[in-house]
């Protein structure tokens, strides 16, 4: 069993579904192609432009941070400071000249540098022994809470930086600030003879970050060893827990970036040389990739259009394919129908102008072979009179006659004599070779022979008259056209009647046509037999015994000759009588070559 | 016949694609050119009191992240209703796209906020307004706050003792509630007495001046509770000149600087810090939703920590005592 085709489709809509449907198939193919190359290639460019931006960002933090700690070392080394604390004169009035000297340097840093907020320096009692001024330590004050004097204690001499945090040892104000750190160690290397803290302030990081990020999507943040926020842009929505970010994930992660798709984030981490501070840049992956949803109504758009265009494109071309077909198409059908004069455009394909030359030569040549049909019969017919009239000697005929009317005047009988004369006169025009026209003068007048003849036979019975018009006299007219159809009133119309009968020939003009009628008052012809008069094959053997040239030769010898609106018409009223009538075209000798 | 379908369908496709491109032009058109505008109308300008300059930080920082036009406007302090009023009035007539009231009296308000609704001007509260009449309230819930705060101090005065409360003016709901959250509680305990409620407005000083009054109309008064910043620093401040800290057990609402002074010196016992910045944060971000016709809730409630001496130094707490304004 074979599935059930569907079909046949024409070839337009053929064209127009598989051009369409493969557009559009070859468009979205390309789309996802394109789109998966764009998100790979936007999420590397982002990648590496976060990568620029944090070494950046590293470089200038690390210079920063170089440059503060050589000022923090310069500091710690102040001569005067440390002479204060080894020997500490907090309260002697010995250490005034040696405070009022590192005093006078300490506070005028804070004014050189305005990333310093302040400056504070603690004796081997955490007890103050610089503030700036302004500033007031809390009654109940108590710096070794702190976490930046914690992690100074924990690096033992090294200067250490902590994590954002607010200053709440001193009255108002309390800023926010980033506390750098050390204890001050005596030259044993081992001693702690106090501890120094310098205040960063925040915004010197914010500068440097949003100096360093010329990116215009993402942020940056910091984060230390253990995982605390030291610089975040909306640090207080951080601080107050109404953002976050992933830091556990961060901090477990080896690798420098990390997507995380379900808070719609992607971390580029990159960590501070010779500190514990990692920077982190985020970038939101929706803002990286082009946006899906407006992507999409693009790509529907656009394929919408394509389907349009390829639409109109296979419209257009199928209708050039198309259209000279059903040209050929309609052509053909006018042939089935019998119109071989039908020509085809040679405008359209290769192939279908191909077609159609083809089909023009086919139908040349068809017509061709008709003509050359017809020709042929006529000549055939042609050849066939002329075998019969060479089948009579008419030299020999005409000589047997002359002697016969020669002897019938020599013995005096008229009777013969003039037979003889009107049969001579008969078979000279009858069997005159030559031309297949010949004057209407000069056929009535072989009629008349013929008549004659006839009379002399049926003496008592027959009558006969021939009128001719003169204007038709010299009017050409088919050879031997008359004469059987007389020939038939006389056998099938009087001599069946029994009785005397005439018989009226008549030739006249009827504008550019000759009219020749041939009337007789005989039998008739019964309609079942006139209906199929001119087709001798439904017709009673009888008829078609004598003469040999039926009625059905005369109408095809004058269609042949002249068209087929010219011909024979029989009206016949049954034991009545039957006119004849012959039309054929006025012409004369000179019009015509033939 | 077939023709005609034929030059149908391409009219058909060709009206639907151009109506899709429309629509994709107008969405991204949109998002790009129209920025929204919002006008928050705070209780007070006045920069001596950091709560209303943190609520309008985090407003600004919240417009600054939905890319909004933000206007504030605010009488200069919290007694002033009248200016409020028509600072109301003259943001109306501004046409903006959202109104972020903190009301200093909502039935005062109200004909204001039906006459912005009316211009299709999205109202909503912040702080102080109405949780229930569905415009979307962002801010403390200071019901189960006091209720908190009121049963700390129940706790602390061992279940009996008289106490005064000094409250901000009780015009405006958030000292409403909190004496009704605070009331509910001391109902509990028949040998808990309070012996005066005092609106004092708008005033330190004058809260000050009351506190001492009561002090020594009431010799042996147990307890005040004070229900904002300004009431607690005036009350602190009445301690401290009575020298009655310890004997006193003081009570309040807010840790502004000069109060979490106070309760380092044991001058203040117990606090509900309330979440200023993400009051102005939140309320933005409701007045987006709504602007963006997207469902909000009746009442967005941006928490509250209860602070005393013991929590005081915890880092979570100092991050939310000392507002990080960096910018």
């Amino acid at each position: 069993m074979r599935k059930k085709r569907f079909g046949p489709f024409n070839i337009r809509s053929l064209i127009i579904s598989f051009f369409t449907t493969f557009m559009i198939v070859v468009f979205i193919v390309i789309s996802l192609v394109f789109y998966s190359f764009t998100v790979v290639n936007m999420k590397t460019r982002a990648v590496n432009e976060n990568k620029v931006i944090l070494s950046q960002m590293n470089n200038s933090i690390s210079r920063y941070l170089t440059m503060t700690e050589d000022l923090f070392q310069i500091m710690k080394d102040n001569y005067s400071l440390r002479k204060y604390l080894r020997y500490d004169y907090s309260d002697q009035e010995v250490g005034d000249d040696l405070k009022a000297q590192f005093s006078a340097t300490l506070s005028s840093i804070p004014d050189l540098r305005n990333d310093i907020v302040s400056i504070f320096i603690f004796n081997r009692y955490n007890r103050p022994v610089y503030i700036p001024d302004g500033v007031s330590m809390k009654d109940n004050a108590d710096i070794t809470k702190t976490i930046w004097y914690k992690a100074a204690q924990a690096a033992k001499g090294q200067s250490v930086i902590t994590t954002t945090q607010v200053r709440t040892f001193t009255l108002e104000p309390n800023p926010w600030v980033i506390p750098l750190s050390a204890e001050i160690l005596d030259t044993d290397g081992k001693t702690v003879i106090g501890t120094i803290l310098l205040e960063l302030n925040y915004k010197v990081i914010d500068n440097i970050c949003s100096e360093a990020d010329i990116g215009d999507k993402g942020y940056v943040f910091m984060i230390d060893s253990s995982g605390n926020i030291v610089y975040h842009p909306q640090l207080q929505l951080i601080y107050t827990g109404l953002k976050s970010e992933q830091i556990t994930n961060i901090m477990n992660t080896d690798s420098d970036t990390l997507e995380m798709p379900e808070y719609n984030k992607m971390y580029t981490v990159s960590r501070l040389p010779d500190t514990d501070f990692t920077l982190i840049r985020v970038t939101y992956i929706d803002e990286i990739i082009p946006n899906l949803n407006q992507l999409t109504l693009l790509y529907v758009v656009l394929i919408l259009l394509v389907a349009l265009l390829s639409m109109l494109g296979s419209t257009q071309l199928s209708g050039y394919i198309v259209r000279p077909l059903r040209k050929l198409d309609e052509g053909v059908l006018r042939i089935e129908q019998g119109d071989l004069d039908v020509r085809f455009s040679d405008k359209g394909t290769v192939e279908t102008e191909h077609l159609a030359s083809s089909l023009n030569s086919m139908l040349d040549r068809i017509n061709e072979l008709m003509k050359q049909i017809v020709n042929n019969q006529q000549v055939i017919r042609q050849s066939e009179l002329k075998a019969l009239q060479s089948q009579i000697n008419p030299h020999f005929l005409s000589n047997t006659l002359e002697s016969i009317i020669w002897i019938a005047e020599d013995e005096g009988n008229e009777r013969i004599s003039n037979i003889a004369i009107a049969l001579a006169n008969y078979f000279r025009l009858a069997l005159a070779g030559g031309s297949d026209v010949l004057t209407i003068e000069d056929e009535l007048e072989h009629v008349r022979s013929y008549l004659v003849i006839q009379k002399m036979r049926y003496e008592k019975y027959l009558d006969y008259s021939i009128r001719v018009a003169d204007e038709v006299r010299q009017c050409l007219t088919v050879k031997l056209i008359v004469q059987p159809i007389v020939e038939n009133a006389i056998y099938h119309g009087i001599k069946d009647t029994g009785r005397h009968g005439t018989i009226d020939i008549s030739a006249r003009g009827d504008g550019n046509n000759v009219i020749i009628e041939v009337t007789d008052d005989g039998m008739g012809i019964p309609p079942s037999v006139l209906r199929n008069i001119f087709d001798p094959s439904k017709q009673p053997r009888r008829r078609i015994h004598h003469g040999g040239v039926g009625l059905k030769n005369i109408r095809e010898r004058i269609k042949l000759l002249y068209g087929d609106e010219y011909g024979v018409e029989i009206m016949s009223k049954y034991r009545c009588g039957t006119t004849v009538r012959i039309t054929i075209p006025k012409r004369y000798r000179e019009d015509t070559d033939a | 016949m077939r023709r005609k379908y034929f030059t149908i369908t391409i009219v058909i496709l060709i009206t639907a694609i151009i109506a899709v491109v429309a629509m994709f032009y107008k969405a991204t058109m949109n998002t790009e050119i129209q920025k929204k505008r919002v006008d928050f109308i705070v209780k007070s300008t006045s920069t001596s009191f950091d709560f209303w300059q943190i609520v309008m930080s985090g407003a600004q920082e919240g417009a600054h992240e939905f890319s909004l036009d933000i206007k504030f406007r605010g009488p200069s302090n919290e007694e002033n209703l009248s200016e409020q009023l028509s600072l109301i009035d003259q943001s109306i007539a501004e046409n903006p796209d959202a109104l972020i009231i903190a009301a200093i009296d909502v039935n005062a308000v109200m004909p204001y906020v039906e006459k912005a609704e009316k211009k299709g001007i999205k109202v909503l509260w912040v702080d102080s307004g109405r949780s229930d009449d569905g415009r979307c309230f962002v801010g403390t819930d200071n019901i189960a706050a006091s209720h908190f705060l009121a049963q700390k101090m129940a706790d602390s005065l061992g279940g009996r003792g008289k106490i005064a409360i000094l409250s901000h003016s009780m015009n405006t709901s958030t000292a409403q509630d909190r004496l009704r959250g605070f009331k509910a509680v001391m109902d509990l305990y028949p040998d808990i007495k309070i012996v005066d409620t005092v609106d004092t407005g708008d005033s330190s000083d004058r809260t000050r001046v009351k506190a001492e009054e009561i002090l020594h109309k009431y010799p042996d008064l147990d307890g005040f509770f004070a229900t904002n910043a300004i009431t607690s620093i005036g009350v602190s401040s009445a301690i401290a000149k009575l020298n009655c800290s310890g004997y006193v057990k003081n009570f309040a609402f807010d840790a502004m600087i000069p109060q979490t002074e106070a309760m380092e010196k044991g001058i203040l016992n117990g606090t509900i810090v309330q979440q200023a910045f993400n009051m102005g944060y939140l309320g933005v971000k409701m007045a987006v939703e709504k602007i963006n016709n997207h469902h909000v809730e009746d009442a967005v409630y941006t928490g509250f920590t209860y602070v005393d001496s013991t929590n005081l130094k915890e880092e979570q707490i100092q991050k939310q005592i000392y507002p990080f304004l960096s910018k």
